[in-house]
């Protein structure tokens, strides 16, 4: 604890001290002024028996000067100069009081007396040296000088020798003093020492004394310390003796009280003035003890408190520092973090709290140097446990200074922040997982746009309130123009918006954006009027709501599409189509003229081809019967001849026309049971079978959709021609079945006949196209044509494969394929492919 | 030519076919009363009694009617129409006797209310066989309504 000198104290003493120096300084000045005035009251003070020698006046005035100089005082000009001059008049005054003490002590006549003034004998009274200053004052000055030459040093145990000296010169002056008061006439009889001496002696003694309160006797002096307080209290005590001693003085010189009567006296004063001061110095020790023990027990409890709060802090290691780095104090919490118990942290080097690198690089010993250097020292580091492993903390270092600005340690705030920074790691990584979710966004972002504005569809979304979020690149070509910040009922205007005729202004609340925005799902056309087109541009807008996850509604989206060019093409497709079907008609009626004329054609043909060779067949007949016997031979096998001509003449017209009428005959579909078909072609064919020996393997065929008249003449055909082909075979064998090929129902008619070579089988469905000569298969080479074109017109087709003398199968499709079910009570149509 | 007691009236515009028709019924002594009518009109007014035949009574028509199809003036289809249009001729049996084959003459003309319809056969055999079988069929075999009823006829046209 600092001891704090009282203010108005040190003030008092310093002002002492320099009034000390200045009244040395003066008496001295007066003193030599009396001598070379020749005014003996200057230098004796009316005391008239001893007077101040010039030489100790000289003394004074250097002493005085001395002190004044070194007194203490703030802001001094030139420090070094005044002190030299200030050590320099000491030096001299304490050379002169050695010199003069050597004189005394060793009878020597150095003359020191005579240096400054001779003094006049006249003014010499009886004494052997006039000049020289008495052995007392020559002491006191050798003492004041040597303390005013040291007055700054101190020893090594802390004392101040100055101080001692100049009350030991104080001490020798007080004996002058006194002797003077108790009684001048015995003080001049037995004393060589002049009044002025001995009082500026005692005063410069003491001044000089106070001339430093920061330490020694002027330190204790003015100090608010109890010691300090007693001192002041009981220094008066120093004066009781001498009080004391001058009343037994005088009573016993005026003779009024016996010797024993002066003691009891004496005794008793100085017993009641000493138990007075006791008395008094005693309550103001138990007074301050009083206060001191408040304070203390205040200071106690206020320390307590801080532990405890030091100690409560769990999060925070609070700790102190000596100045060499030495732990002095550990809280709970630095317990908590660091795993040390104050026990075994207390007193140990701090550096052990670092990590071994951190250590070796020197950091504890930085860390207190930045902390004193900048007044404050703070980092995130890490720290080592005492169980050696290593944490994150938050350290503040702040070095403690007591009040004189003495280094007493440093406090040290770490706070464990390894969860704090794992959460800041975390944070972080969290930050970049964002922000690389937030570049796939951006760049899913770009991707979108880039999408949009490649899709060939205007596309354009719009808000609840219906400002644009969408609008593709294609939509400002289609437009335009670009989204535009305007309310729904200015779009029309403003993007120029018509009905499909062109010239309405399209209604604004039918615009097909605005009726999404309701909840409409709508696609209209409509017409732009384009800035850049010479023509208007015909939309096709459909137009939906847009909802939420919720299914609210959120806005509406728009898909735009050019149909201009569309339009157009319609247009002529139209206008093509309509050509088309005006051309169609015309043919329709051409062919339908034709047609006509055809049918006119092989209906003429049945009759007028017809009845010639009714009458060629019939006269000839008639001549032969009639003229037979006047007919030679020859003439007669010449009618045959005609007769045979004629006859297949007659054939070639029927099948002819058979042909042509199949091909006018219209298709009549109906659920047809070809097994009775072919039984009913076989029954025909029966006649033909006479005398042959004919094998008819006829398979379960199914029940088809077909015209059953055009197909019978198919059966019949194929089957006429096997037994005609067959007709060369002991044993004739005649098959019909069918098979599904690719969905298609496919019908064989197969016998074991002379058969051809598919070399020739392009030549077998041409009409009057025939692979044998007439004398030995007849025919007329339309029976297969006629095939065909019935298959044809049923939409399927015929083939054949044969094989010289091996046999012929021939292959036929109706474009059916599923078999129809056919049910008891009739036939009905099923399906067909 | 006595226009009375006709069995057969033979509507044939050309000559061969009237020939070669006469002279098969001829050789099978099927019809001795044959009037043969060229056209449709001639054979119309020979049946209602009209113009040239106005000296006809209706009260004896042919027996049987033969038709050629392909005729001048009123063709053949034309006069079966009038034939069985007409409450007094309906009742006599018309064979149509034609070269064509063609389904709708044959389909017009059953339903015109012809009683036969036959293709005359290029083949001259074929053909005597068909001329003869018509003739016995028609003639001897067929048993012709009773003409003389009038009264009964008129009734049973008035049912």
């Amino acid at each position: 604890m600092n001891d704090h000198p009282e203010p108005r104290l040190v003030k008092w003493l310093s002002i002492f001290a320099s009034t000390s120096a200045v009244f040395s300084a003066v008496v001295g000045l007066s003193g030599l002024a009396g001598w070379i005035l020749r005014i003996p009251s200057l230098t004796t003070w009316g005391t008239a028996q001893v007077t101040m020698v010039a030489n100790t006046a000289a003394c004074f005035v250097l002493l005085g000067v001395s002190l004044w100089l070194l007194r203490k005082k703030e802001n001094q000009s030139f420090p070094w100069a005044r002190e030299l001059a200030a050590k320099t008049a000491a030096a001299i005054a304490g050379m002169v009081g050695l010199l003069s003490l050597a004189e005394h002590l060793f009878r020597l006549a150095l003359g020191i007396d005579q240096f400054l003034l001779v003094v006049p004998p006249v003014l010499q009274t009886g004494i052997v040296r006039p000049g020289l200053m008495s052995p007392i004052t020559a002491g006191a000055f050798l003492l004041l000088g040597v303390a005013l030459l040291g007055i700054d040093w101190r020893t090594r145990r802390g004392r101040w020798p100055a101080q001692f000296l100049s009350l030991a010169a104080g001490g020798l002056a007080s004996f002058g003093v006194l002797s003077f008061a108790f009684d001048p006439h015995i003080y001049a009889a037995h004393l060589s020492l002049a009044l002025p001496t001995a009082v500026t002696l005692a005063v410069l003694s003491l001044g000089l004394v106070c001339a430093r309160t920061e330490w020694g006797l002027g330190a204790l002096l003015c100090s608010q310390s109890l010691g300090g307080s007693l001192a002041r209290r009981l220094l008066p005590a120093a004066f009781i003796p001498m009080l004391v001693g001058w009343i037994r003085w005088r009573i016993t010189a005026a003779g009024l009280y016996s010797e024993w009567s002066t003691v009891v006296l004496a005794a008793l004063t100085t017993m009641f003035l000493l138990a007075g001061l006791i008395a008094w110095a005693a309550v103001a020790v138990y007074r301050n003890d009083v206060e001191r023990r408040k304070v203390e027990e205040a200071l106690d409890e206020s320390q307590e408190r801080f532990r405890r709060l030091l100690d409560g802090v769990k999060d925070y290691a609070i700790y102190m520092l000596d100045p060499e780095g030495r732990v002095i104090s550990w809280n709970e919490g630095a317990a908590h973090i660091q795993g040390y118990r104050s026990k075994e942290i207390l007193g140990r080097h701090f550096s052990c709290l670092y990590l071994p690198e951190d250590r070796a690089a020197g950091k504890p010993a930085r860390e207190l140097q930045e902390s004193l250097a900048k007044g404050r020292f703070e980092a995130q580091a890490q720290r080592v446990r005492k169980d050696g492993s290593a944490f994150w903390v938050n350290v503040v270092i702040a070095p403690m200074y007591d009040d004189s600005g003495v280094l007493r340690g440093y406090s040290k705030i770490a706070r464990d922040i390894t969860e704090r920074r794992r959460a800041e790691e975390r944070l972080a990584e969290q930050a970049e997982k964002l922000a690389c979710s937030r570049q796939a966004l951006e760049a899913q972002t770009r991707m979108l746009k880039l999408v949009l504005d490649s899709v060939g569809e205007g596309l354009i979304a719009a808000d609840q309130e219906g400002r644009f979020l969408i609008w593709n690149d294609c939509a400002n070509k289609l437009m335009g123009r670009g989204a535009a910040d305007l309310p729904s009922e200015q779009w029309t205007p403003h993007y120029k918006v018509f009905l499909p005729d062109g010239i309405t202004p399209y209604p604004p609340d039918r615009l097909p954006l605005v009726r999404a925005l309701h909840g409409e799902s709508v696609q209209v056309e409509l017409m732009i009027e384009h800035p850049e087109r010479e023509n208007r541009v015909s939309l096709e807008v459909s137009a939906r709501p847009m909802k939420d996850a919720q299914g609210n509604l959120c806005g509406g989206v728009a898909i735009l599409r050019d149909i201009t060019q569309q339009k157009a093409n319609e247009r002529e497709i139209r206008e093509l189509n309509e050509e088309l079907e005006h051309r169609v008609v015309e043919r329709t009626a051409q062919l339908a003229t034709a047609n006509k004329e055809l049918e006119a054609f092989s209906y003429s043909v049945s009759h007028d081809l017809r009845a010639p060779l009714r009458h060629i067949s019939g006269f000839s007949q008639m001549l032969v019967e009639e003229f037979g016997s006047s007919l030679d031979p020859t003439a007669q096998k010449y009618v045959e001849r005609i007769q045979a001509g004629t006859q297949k003449m007659g054939l070639l017209v029927d099948e002819l026309l058979n042909l042509a009428r199949v091909g006018r005959h219209a298709l009549n579909r109906q659920a047809t049971k070809l097994n009775l078909t072919v039984a009913e072609v076989v029954a025909i064919l029966q006649p033909d079978t006479a005398g042959r020996q004919v094998e008819w393997i006829i398979a379960d065929l199914p029940a088809v959709e077909c015209d059953p008249v055009l197909v019978k003449q198919v059966f019949q055909n194929l089957l006429a021609n096997a037994l005609k082909f067959t007709r060369p075979r002991a044993h004739a064998v005649i098959e019909v079945s069918h098979k599904e090929e690719d969905g298609q129902l496919v019908f064989r008619v197969r016998d074991n006949g002379v058969g051809f070579s598919m070399k020739y089988v392009d030549k077998l469905f041409g009409v009057f196209q025939r692979l044998h000569r007439t004398d030995e298969f007849e025919g007329t080479g339309i029976g297969l044509v006629t095939v065909q074109r019935i298959v044809h017109k049923h939409g399927g087709r015929v083939w054949a494969e044969g094989e010289l003398d091996k046999g012929a199968a021939f292959y036929f499709t109706l474009g059916v394929g599923k078999q129809v079910e056919t049910k008891s009570n009739g036939v009905r149509a099923g399906g067909q492919s | 030519m006595n226009s009375e007691g006709i069995d057969i009236l033979l509507v044939e515009d050309n000559q061969d076919d009237v020939d070669l028709t006469l002279h098969t019924l001829r050789r099978e002594k099927l019809a001795n009363h044959i009037f043969v009518a060229r056209d449709g009109e001639e054979a119309l007014d020979f049946l209602f009694c009209r113009g040239a035949f106005a000296h006809r009574s209706l009260d004896h028509p042919p027996k049987l009617v033969l038709l050629d199809l392909k005729l001048p003036k009123v063709d053949g289809m034309e006069m079966l129409k009038q034939i069985k249009a007409d409450r007094r001729t309906k009742v006599i049996p018309v064979v149509v006797m034609t070269s064509s084959k063609e389904e709708r003459d044959l389909v017009a003309s059953y339903h015109l209310g012809a009683n036969s319809y036959i293709q005359k056969p290029v083949d001259f055999d074929q053909f005597r066989e068909t001329v003869k079988s018509v003739g016995l069929y028609w003639l001897v075999i067929n048993q012709p309504p009773v003409m003389e009823d009038k009264q009964h006829l008129a009734g049973l046209a008035h049912d």
